[in-house]
Order: C-alpha cells, then structure tokens, then sequence
C-alpha cells in the first residue's frame, strides 16, 4: 500500500508552525517524548515505547564456529523488522527498503561497530565454538524516530540479556546448561551507546530549526536530519546527516553537545530500567513480563491530554520568534551566505545515498544547499575521534584537521 | 417502518450491536412505499439487508441506515463527503487520494463555474473537499465537487493557511452529528472553520497557528474520550493551549 501523500497544506502547516515555535503536540524543540522501557519475561526481551512509536527487541544466542580471521571472539548480529503493522506504507516481508537498510546501518554502527559488547567473553573455545547473539528488532508501531527507539530498546535487551552457561569437557564437546542446573551468565557491556536524531525544519531557505525526537509527520516534512550516535563517555559512534541541508559547523557542536547531555540521561534510563527489573526477577518466581507494563495507545493519550490540561503553555509566542528558538537555532543568516566563510562553516560535504557530490563539485558550485552525509565511524580506533564539550576550546585549526581527516575517510 | 422489517429494536437511543453477517432487515422496494438509505457497514443483496462490519447499527431519523463502527481505513460510500490530497493530473482527470485502498478520480468539469474552456487548476498536493458520486468495488471512486445545481455549496480546493490532520472515522462522524455541541464548544474559545470528511481527514483555520493547534488536539481528544466526557474537557484543552 501507498503512503498517504503529503499534501501542502500539511506541510506549510507545520514549517509555519515551526517558526512560531510550536510543535504539534505542544513539545518543546528539545523536548523527547515520554519513554518507556519494559522488559518480557524471559531474558533479553525488551520494549521500548516513544510516545506512539513502539519497538520490541528480542536477544536470543547459540553457539556457532568463530570467524576464522577473529577466532576468540563472539559474535552479534542485528536484525530489523519493519512489517506494515508498523505503517501500512511499508512492504510486508520486511527485507529490503532504504529505511530498514539506513536503521540497520546505524544500529550496527552504534552496537557492533562501537565494540560496547565485549565479543571476547563470548568465547567457549577459541576457534571452536563461540556464542552468537542475535538481537531481532521488530517495530511495532511507527510514529517517527525509529533509530532512537530501536537504539534503546536493543541496548537495553543486550544489557538484560543473560545467556546459559556452559560446561567444556576436556574432549572438547561443549554442554549448554539449563538456566535450573546452573545460573545465566549476564553479558558484560562496557558502554551504553545512544542514538539521538534531530529533525531540521528549515522554514526559508536561509533558516534552520532544530527539532528533537521528530515524530512521523515532522519526519515527513523536515529538510534533513542529523542522527548521532554517541555514548555518555564522549565518543560519537556515528554521525549520519542525510537531506538537502546546510548546517554550520557551530550549530552542529551544539548538537552534538546537546546530544551527550541528552545521551546521559537516556543511558542512566537504561541502565536503571535493567537493574530495577534483574532486580525484581530476582524476587519473582515467574516475572509478569509485559502484562502489567504495556501502556496502550488510548491510555497513553489520555496521560498525555490530562498532561497538558494540568501544564498550560508558558507564553504562546506567536509574535516573537527569538523567545521561542531553542538555543540551537541557528542565530544568523548573512554569515553563512558569505563565500568567505563558506568552505570552512559548511560541514564538508561527501556522498549520501546514492548520490555523490564530491567536495571539488561544490566549491566550483558554492551552493549553500550542501548535500551532506557526514559518516564518522570508530572503526578504526586510531581515527576514533572523541569530541567533548571542551571541544568548543580547540582552536579552528584543529577543527579543521579533523574535519579533513573525517572527509577522508567517509570518501574511502 | 413498515411491517416487513424485521429489525431488532432501532429506537434512537439504543443501537444494537451487529455482526457481520446479521440480517437486519428484509426490503423489498417493489413492495414497500418506504425508502431508506444504506450508509457503510450494510448491504442489499437479494431482498434483504445484511452486516458487512461488526459493531452498532444506527438509524437517523431520516431513514438512513449504518453500522457504527471504530477503524481508521476510510472505504468509500456514495454520498460521502471527503478530503482529498490531489495526487497527479491524469488527462482531463485529477487523481486524488481519499485515504482508500484506490485513490478516486475527479473531472476538472466537476467544479462550480467550470467549463471547457474556463478549468480550474489545481496542482499536486492541493486539497478538495467533495462528495463521492461513484463508489463501488469495480470502479475507481469518483468525486465531484458541485451539488445537481451545479452550485459548489462549500466544495471545492480549499484555500491556504489550514491544518489538516486524521482522526478515525468514527470520531469524523461524531464531529458532523449536528446534535454534538462539541464545535460549538470549541467555538466559545477559538473562532475557526473546520471541514470534516468522512474519511478521516480534518481541516481547521484559524487566525492565528496557536489556536490550530488547540482546536487540533481538542478534536483529538474524542479519540479517546466519550462524547460527554470530552464535552466537559474540551474547554480545559483549549485554555491549555492559548
């Protein structure tokens, strides 16, 4: 089936609104939407509820034949499911689709990518057997920010998950025990990686507005969009920043800095949330799973409109739009249009999907509108690059050395 | 009602549930004097009337017939009136969305004052409120936007500056009930214009983007509300946002 179109009406309905400094649901531009993370009764089964967008991941293991070039190590593979239960626009079957391939590539770049996991404990016996943990991420519901969503209720499965223990026998032959013969073993992981998207809005051609926690609707109509994948320790896992947008380099690290700040409280959610419920299983005979936990839609809706009655609006601005621009607003226009600036304030552009814009093309060009897919991935630990909020004392050349050494790289 | 009808009780106030495939009533035109109208939810087939969708059968005064209903995919029925999103120009057609599983057509002839020569122009994305005319399972969906008189009454593109968003269908029928004083609550607050369509889509414009937004979520409050309830609530919504 078709997606609804959008019409115009829609569109100009919400980048007018935008301007005034209002969302939709009332939200504030920096604002996310009420999260909540609850876990299944068995191990490693997680949902994550953000506002209507709803995602389940499930963490299962076996044991399996290591990689021959890695043959300590462990393995992890992520698996996303987008079926039209989640929007009636999406293609049954789940394979394919940009959308599942662009939310697989940041998962596995955030979770895989990222060595959080600690693939070495998963080993039995080196190149014999090793575990494989396989995280399937369903989407239940899609209301937007699926990357979040999917980010969190991954990681937090992977942290609840607890795998059997197993008996080596020393002719080799490997026993997996039951969890009542012997005690799950928890999975050991270092880090608590976060994803945070962004939506840019841009209502004229010259102004960007930064919106957190897009909903289906503002991803519709946004401009661009920055997905950052980061975790609370100051590393940017990955940087994805698809769309027709031109961002200044200062409004990017405002961001990012907002994103670690943003990164932390999500990772003390988690975090909480998996120790609150090994916790209580501990207690539990049988733990109650989702039963008591699930929040349906109507309910759901119901808190939010009991919510804003008992809130009222602060100021509605609707004359001056200063006061309602968050502080990541972009503050002027006149700068980025100076040709002077540009090469240096444009965050170098490189391919996005697709499309291949080389950094020699633009310059020739001088286009404000950059095509820009910047790509940053920790891969390789020596080009690992860890931005902090000091990051703002770094004199420009530094900045720009590693903006160079990031291009270079996303061209590879 | 004639004495043919076999219905259970249909008195107002009490609408009884339905399942697919209950009778409800047998018709025989050729032999009653009496003519109803079948909304969504019934069919006509062999003399008698049947369910097609489970939930409460509803009876307006005005002999129309229809099953109430909760879901969120719009299935055409003549004489509804609808939003649309134009979604391509197809030769002396406009392809329109309607939220169905086929997307309706519309003759650019179909518009108030429109000649051969004299069309109105539309472009993509535009949004028309109009009555469907043909819907059945073997044709597209046809709309037009003039009344028998050729007169627009309300029909037409509607102008710019609105919010259009999508409640079930059951909460757009609600809205229209012309005894709901759920609009004209709202109207105590905001003074807006408001277009409903059956099939789910809702426009409002007002003055200012604030007060859209309020009349948007006061609207959406009926999805999760009773009539009553919402009545009650509505003003408390409003007041929150402006």
């Amino acid at each position: 089936m078709k997606e609804t179109p959008l019409s115009t009406c829609e569109r100009t309905a919400l980048t007018d609104m935008v301007e005034c400094g209002l969302r939709h649901d009332r939200r504030g531009f920096l604002e996310a939407r009420d999260t909540t993370i609850s876990f299944g009764r068995e191990y490693g089964s997680c949902s994550v509820i953000l506002g209507e967008t709803r995602v389940l991941a499930q963490v299962t293991c076996e044991v399996v034949e290591p990689r021959a070039s890695r043959p300590s190590e462990g393995k992890l593979s992520i698996a996303v499911h987008l079926s039209p239960m989640a929007a009636p626009h999406l293609e049954p079957g789940g394979g394919g689709g940009s959308e599942v391939d662009a939310l697989q590539q940041v998962l596995e770049r955030n979770i895989k990518e990222s060595r959080c996991l600690d693939l070495e404990s998963l080993c039995i016996r080196a190149e014999e057997s090793v575990w494989q943990l396989r995280v399937d991420i369903t989407v239940l519901n899609h209301d937007g920010n699926l990357c979040d969503a999917s980010n969190m209720a991954a990681v937090a499965a992977l942290r609840h998950f607890h795998r059997p223990d197993v008996l080596v026998e020393e002719d080799g032959r490997v026993t997996v025990l039951s969890h009542a013969t012997s005690p799950p073993v928890p999975t050991f992981m270092r880090k608590v990686p976060v994803c945070v998207s962004y939506a840019l809005v841009c209502p004229q051609e010259d102004k960007c507005l930064v919106l957190m926690d897009p909903t289906h609707v503002e991803e519709r109509v946004m401009t661009g969009k920055l997905v950052a994948g980061l975790n609370p320790h100051g590393d940017i896992t990955s940087l994805v920043f698809p769309g027709r947008v031109a961002l200044k380099k200062e409004q990017i690290m405002k961001c990012l800095e907002h994103a670690f700040r943003r990164a932390k409280i999500i990772a003390e959610m988690v975090q909480q949330a998996v120790e609150d419920d090994l916790q209580t299983r501990a207690t539990e005979d049988r733990p109650s799973g989702f039963r008591d936990k699930l929040v349906s839609d109507e309910e759901y809706k119901r808190q939010r409109f009991t919510h804003l009655m008992a809130t009222k609006v602060l100021t509605l601005p609707t004359e001056s739009t200063e006061a309602a621009v968050p502080m990541e607003e972009e503050p002027s226009a006149p700068e980025e249009q100076d040709p002077a600036n540009e090469t240096t304030t444009n965050v170098t552009a490189t391919s996005t999907n697709g499309l291949v814009d080389t950094p020699d093309d633009l310059e020739e060009s001088r286009t404000t509108a950059v095509i820009a897919s910047v790509t940053k991935t920790c891969k390789n630990k020596k080009k690992k690059v860890k931005k902090t909020k000091d990051v703002k004392m770094e004199s420009d050349s530094e900045e720009e050395q590693q903006q160079t050494l990031l291009t270079s790289q996303d061209l590879q | 009602m004639g004495s043919n009808f076999r219905a259970p009780d249909m008195s107002e106030g009490d609408p009884t549930v339905v399942l697919p495939g209950d009778l409800i009533l047998e018709y025989d035109p050729e032999k009653t004097q009496d003519r109803i109208f079948l909304g969504p939810g019934l069919r006509w087939q062999d003399k008698t009337i049947t369910a097609t969708k489970c939930g409460l059968l509803r009876k307006t005064p005005k002999k129309i017939y229809f099953v109430d209903s909760q879901q969120k995919r719009y299935v055409p029925e003549k004489r509804d009136f609808v939003l649309g999103i134009i979604l391509k120009k197809r030769g002396d057609f406009y392809m329109i969305d309607i939220g169905a599983s086929m997307a309706a057509t519309i003759s650019y002839l179909s518009f108030e004052n429109a000649s051969k020569k004299t069309r109105t122009e539309l472009d993509v994305g535009d949004l028309i409120y109009g009555k469907l005319i043909v819907a059945n399972k073997h044709m597209d969906p046809e709309l037009v936007c003039i009344d028998s008189y050729d007169r627009a009454v309300g029909m037409g593109r509607l102008p710019d500056g609105g919010i259009l968003f999508t409640v079930p269908l059951h909460v757009a029928r609600l809205l229209i009930k012309p005894d709901n004083p759920f609009l004209h609550n709202i109207s105590k607050k905001v003074t807006y214009t408001i277009v409903v369509g059956l099939n789910g889509r809702v426009w409002v414009k007002t003055a200012r983007e604030g007060e859209m937004v309020a009349v948007m979520n006061a609207i959406l409050l009926l999805e999760v509300m009773s009539e009553e309830e919402a009545n009650k609530k509505v003003l408390k919504v409003l007041e929150s946002f402006i």
